[in-house]
């Protein structure tokens, strides 16, 4: 049965995606854009329907009219309003089937093709395991639910709520046609768009089989595998729109056409909207659109179309707190609700520490993301190739804008990369595009007949198959009996979703009862009953310099709504004070506990420890 | 091709960068997971 439910999310998913894709092909037409390849006029029409169903996700929640109803009119009419354009379907088909042949007369390419095709296949039985990454149960999927559930309004407690962006609506609508499968089933969608697209660009400067060769690389790098499966997080729709961006401003320059300079802005401002740091895409693509064409009209159509697909989420931030990119300029512009502990923990969480500042550390970085990867937001993530294959870049030049473009995009979004946040995980879009680079320069010096390179440049790559493989079985082992249905969702979330135990034990011990339950765990996707984050390196509400002195903490729960104070191993260090306070007072007193089995430190380490958790209710103000 | 192969003294250069990424990646990821690595395959069982 869990399995039929599987077929049937993932089917949905196509069906949306299919959707996306006809109403695409018909916006392209009346744009008077076409391309010879029926794959890029695919990966167009799906990029610009799916950068334009965010915008009309995002304006529907704000507008307080999101529902599985108004989704189903909106799919409806982009179904109608294609029209004719349906035919693309035929077309890609038909160019499927005509694929399939120039791969057969390959043994290699065939051989590379079915590894992808069977990879692809396992990736979305993984991602229909239920939800259980901790970015995504902490905010990912929370922020969007609560929406959903109470209504579009700032959620202070969870300050990285502030950070959905455009992408995320796209999980918002899974949610709101009723299943966070749905939801993880288009984030893997995003996933095979990406590689479709990192293969499309391949073939621009490569062979079949050397196109096929970076594309099972991509698929088997643990960050791209653990990204478009079960980390629930969107940020794997970056990479698509990022180098489908880089491909339209390309074929811009190419044609001297301003439509495809604006596709190819809308695609980046749909890429930026994401994550704030992924705002270099656009401005970089301007900047190289007005110097390789010399035209004005260029770099600001492309602008004016990015901030239509991207500058949602800012506008709603600044509207909700005065700081479009809350918190990191609340400082200077919303300092009557600046929180320094909050905001130092962020700062802490999103940049290099003190140690890893200066000029010689800048020169390390490059080296140290991929080899030291754990302390640079984990670099060791996208594997070692682009780093081993770096020296032969020079061989990867070509004299045409797309190779001047997708160098110019990437070396411009890592070096802000390396001058800021320090934080690999930030490069994700661009990887797609660095590891194309790199491989279009080892297939150029395999082919100059030096075989040393040659040899070096193969073993490389078998030995990060190998290792791919491997990472991979030991992630699809977790993960794959849940999504096949083999095992149960709820044995599965005990076993592997953090901080499930505690969620389930407070679920059943509150059910039904008023106010609202404060909690120092991170992940709160699965509680069902009104919550506030109370971890102060999480939480904007929590100040712990305002709530030092018992009192003020009590008026802090009251005023809060807070009934409940869910103790799970100790309180986090700045309240403790207070709240030993309250409990010695009897303002705090135990109403129920039990012992969960939890993870610590980073769940792919499967470190366990037991976890006491004890239910404090607050004593409830006197007449 | 292999008429015209040509070995510089760069491509040794090439090859021991190679190697050197190579070890120091693999290595990390044996340090970070070796328990679990070693749990996977039952190899080891303390």
């Amino acid at each position: 049965m869990a399995f039929l439910s599987a077929l049937g999310w993932l089917a949905i998913v196509a069906l949306l995606g299919i959707v996306a894709v006809v109403f695409g092909a018909r916006v392209l037409d009346l744009l008077g854009l076409n391309t010879s390849c029926v794959l890029e006029r695919v990966l167009y029409s799906a990029g610009i329907s799916f950068a334009a169903i965010q915008v009309a996700v995002h304006g529907l929640i704000a507008a307080g009219w999101l529902s599985r109803g108004t989704l189903l009119v909106l799919f409806a009419l982009m179904a109608l309003i294609a029209g004719k354009s349906w035919k693309v379907l035929g077309e890609f088909a038909a160019a499927g089937v005509s694929f399939c042949t120039q791969v057969k007369q390959s043994r290699v390419a065939t051989v590379l093709a079915m590894l992808i095709v069977a990879l692809l296949i396992s990736d979305a039985f993984m991602a229909m395991a239920p939800l259980s990454g901790s970015d995504a149960s902490h905010y990912h999927f929370t922020a969007p639910a609560l929406w959903l559930q109470h209504g579009f309004h700032p959620l202070y407690d969870i300050t990285l709520s502030f950070a959905v962006g455009q992408s995320h609506m796209l999980i918002l609508l899974g949610l709101a046609l009723g299943s966070d499968h749905i939801s993880l089933g288009l984030i893997f969608l995003g996933g095979v768009l990406s590689a479709a697209t990192l293969y499309r660009l391949a073939r621009e400067w490569m062979s079949l089989e050397g196109s096929l060769t970076v594309t099972l690389a991509f698929l088997l790098t643990p960050m791209i595998f653990w990204q478009m499966t079960v980390a629930g997080a969107p940020d794997i729709w970056m990479v698509f729109y990022c180098t489908l961006a880089i491909l339209a401003a390309a074929r811009g320059i190419s044609t001297r056409s301003v439509r495809w300079a604006l596709v190819s802005g809308f695609l980046a401002g749909a890429a930026a909207g994401s994550k704030y740091p992924a705002w270099a895409i656009p401005v970089v693509l301007c900047l190289l659109l007005l110097v390789e064409t010399r035209s004005l009209r260029f770099a600001s159509a492309s602008a004016l179309a990015a901030l239509l697909g991207g500058i949602w989420p800012l506008l709603r931030n600044a509207w909700w707190t005065g700081d479009p990119v809350f918190p990191f300029l609340s400082h200077w512009l919303a300092p009557n609700n600046f929180n320094p502990y909050t905001f130092a923990s962020i700062l802490a969480d999103t940049h290099p520490s003190a140690n890893h500042s200066g000029f010689i550390s800048l020169i390390e970085y490059p080296f140290r993301l991929v080899l030291e990867g754990q302390r640079f937001g984990v670099g060791h993530y996208y594997g070692p190739l682009v780093l081993a294959f770096a020296p032969l870049l020079i061989f990867a030049y070509r004299p045409t804008p797309l190779f001047r473009i997708s160098a110019g995009v990437w070396a411009a979004v890592f070096f802000t990369n390396v001058f800021s946040s320090q934080m690999a995980r930030f490069l994700l879009p661009v990887f797609a595009i660095a590891l194309v680079l790199v491989f279009s320069g080892a297939e150029t010096i395999s082919k100059k007949g030096r075989p040393l390179l040659r040899i070096a440049c193969a073993a490389t790559i078998l030995v990060f198959f190998a290792f791919g493989a491997a990472s991979y079985a030991l992630y699809a082992r977790d993960f794959l009996p849940a999504g096949l249905g083999i095992e149960s969702r709820e044995h599965f979330l005990q076993r592997l979703a953090p901080n499930y135990q505690e969620v389930s034990f407070i679920n059943s011990a509150l059910q039904g009862k008023p106010g609202a339950a404060m909690v120092f765990f991170r992940h709160v996707y699965y509680l069902r009953v009104n919550m506030m984050d109370g971890d102060p390196q999480s939480s904007w509400s929590v100040d712990p310099e305002k709530l030092l002195a018992p009192d003020s903490m009590l008026a802090f729960l009251r005023k809060s709504d807070v009934r409940w104070v869910i103790r799970t191993g100790d309180y986090p260090d700045a309240l403790r004070e207070p709240l030993r306070a309250l409990e010695s007072s009897g303002d705090l007193r135990p109403t129920a506990s039990a012992v969960a089995n939890d993870f610590s430190g980073w769940r792919v380490e499967g470190e366990r420890v037991s976890v006491p958790v004890q239910i404090l209710e607050v004593r409830p103000q006197g007449p | 091709m292999m008429k015209n192969a040509r070995m510089r003294p760069v491509d040794g250069l090439f090859l021991l960068w190679v190697i050197a990424v190579n070890v120091l990646y693999y290595h990390q990821f044996w340090t970070q997971f070796a328990p679990r690595i070693r749990a996977f395959f039952h190899l080891w069982h303390s």
